[in-house]
């Protein structure tokens, strides 16, 4: 099974002013991810006998092909990253996890600045994806918020605008 | 110290003056890393595209690696610097080479002449065998790699290496 494009990790180790450097390992796209993991791991350890530095983190970084899919070719005039909207969602423990997309066309906003959609439109088909994950076979790839806490729930969508922007 | 072992999947838009951001979605660690790659996030970026103004530009997936259990030291050493560092060197079976840096290298691995790291140090000399070997767990190998896939096979040298802003 191959991932993605590349695949790299890295641990990251801070010095004692708290600034932050990493280091980064390339790996082949067959490598196996649940082993993998167990290397960095042991890499993690071996490193930090050798630095002064503390490791405070590590992962891995898989880039994925957007090649099979239909996207707009550039950007659309007046697109500003800066506008977006902050996406709100229950999790099954009770919890709630956000995050904020860019860019998106204010059309979808009521003079409120809140999010408005309707049944399969475009909004819904993404809501009812982040919903479901997507399943192929018997492997699934669901949502969740940051405790692994499946998104079970759509709360709302907002206006955002980044803290640069008055 | 507590290391989650969640996933990320993560997305990079560009507006239309050329600035690019990026935002993330959470899986759990048990998410199918090989669905949400090659399915979940191609045609989700699809169905976003739909609503968005900006182009997307790249997307992928973080997965934290745990590491709760591993030895490691709780605080950095007074007078760490990221600055100082250490590149390792080697080579791939393509004859290709390949390097890394290591911030906050211990100058105690260096040698007292030159700039070389010390490879008979019993920590650097388990390190490197480590990248040249990769790790091993029952019949599974991961093999550390060029940025081209090709195995790691060879050591070639360790240096000090200092960041330009930082003067010798």
């Amino acid at each position: 099974m191959a991932y993605g494009l590349s695949i790299q990790a890295f641990i990251r180790i801070i010095d004692s002013k708290g600034k932050e450097g990493r280091v980064t390992f390339n790996f082949p796209l067959s490598v196996d991810i649940a082993v993998l993991k167990t290397a960095i791991r042991e890499a993690a350890g071996q490193i930090d006998a050798l630095i002064k530095g503390q490791v405070i983190g590590a992962g891995i970084e898989l880039v994925a092909s957007l090649g099979g899919v239909t996207l707009k070719a550039a950007a659309i005039a007046g697109s500003d990253i800066e506008e977006g909207v902050r996406f709100s969602w229950g999790a099954a423990s009770g919890g709630q996890t956000t995050f904020r997309i860019p860019t998106v066309d204010e059309s979808w906003l009521n003079d409120a600045g809140v999010l408005e959609y309707v049944a399969s439109d475009d909004v819904d088909d993404f809501i009812q994806r982040i919903l479901a994950g997507v399943t192929s076979g018997l492997n699934n790839a669901s949502p969740s918020d940051a405790y692994s806490s499946d998104v079970t729930t759509f709360l709302g969508g907002t206006e955002s605008f980044v803290a640069s922007r008055a | 110290m507590a290391f989650g072992d969640g996933i990320e999947a993560t997305y990079s838009i560009e507006d239309a003056k050329g600035k690019v951001t990026s935002f993330g979605i959470n899986f759990p660690e048990t998410a199918d890393v090989p669905t949400l790659l090659n399915n979940f996030i191609p045609t989700t970026a699809e169905i976003i595209d739909n609503f968005v103004g900006g182009k997307f530009v790249s997307a992928g997936a973080t997965i934290n690696v745990n590491l709760d259990g591993v030895v490691i030291k709780d605080s950095p050493i007074l007078g760490s610097d990221i600055e100082e560092g250490a590149f390792f060197s080697f080579r791939s079976d393509a004859g290709a080479p390949t390097s890394f840096r290591i911030p906050t290298f211990d100058e105690q691995f260096g040698l007292e002449t030159g700039d070389s790291v010390d490879t008979s140090a019993a920590p650097v000399q388990a390190f490197i065998d480590l990248i040249i070997d990769g790790y091993t767990f029952g019949i599974i190998n991961v093999p550390w790699s060029d940025s081209h896939g090709n195995n790691v096979v060879g050591f070639t040298k360790a240096k000090d290496a200092f960041r330009k802003s930082r003067k010798r």
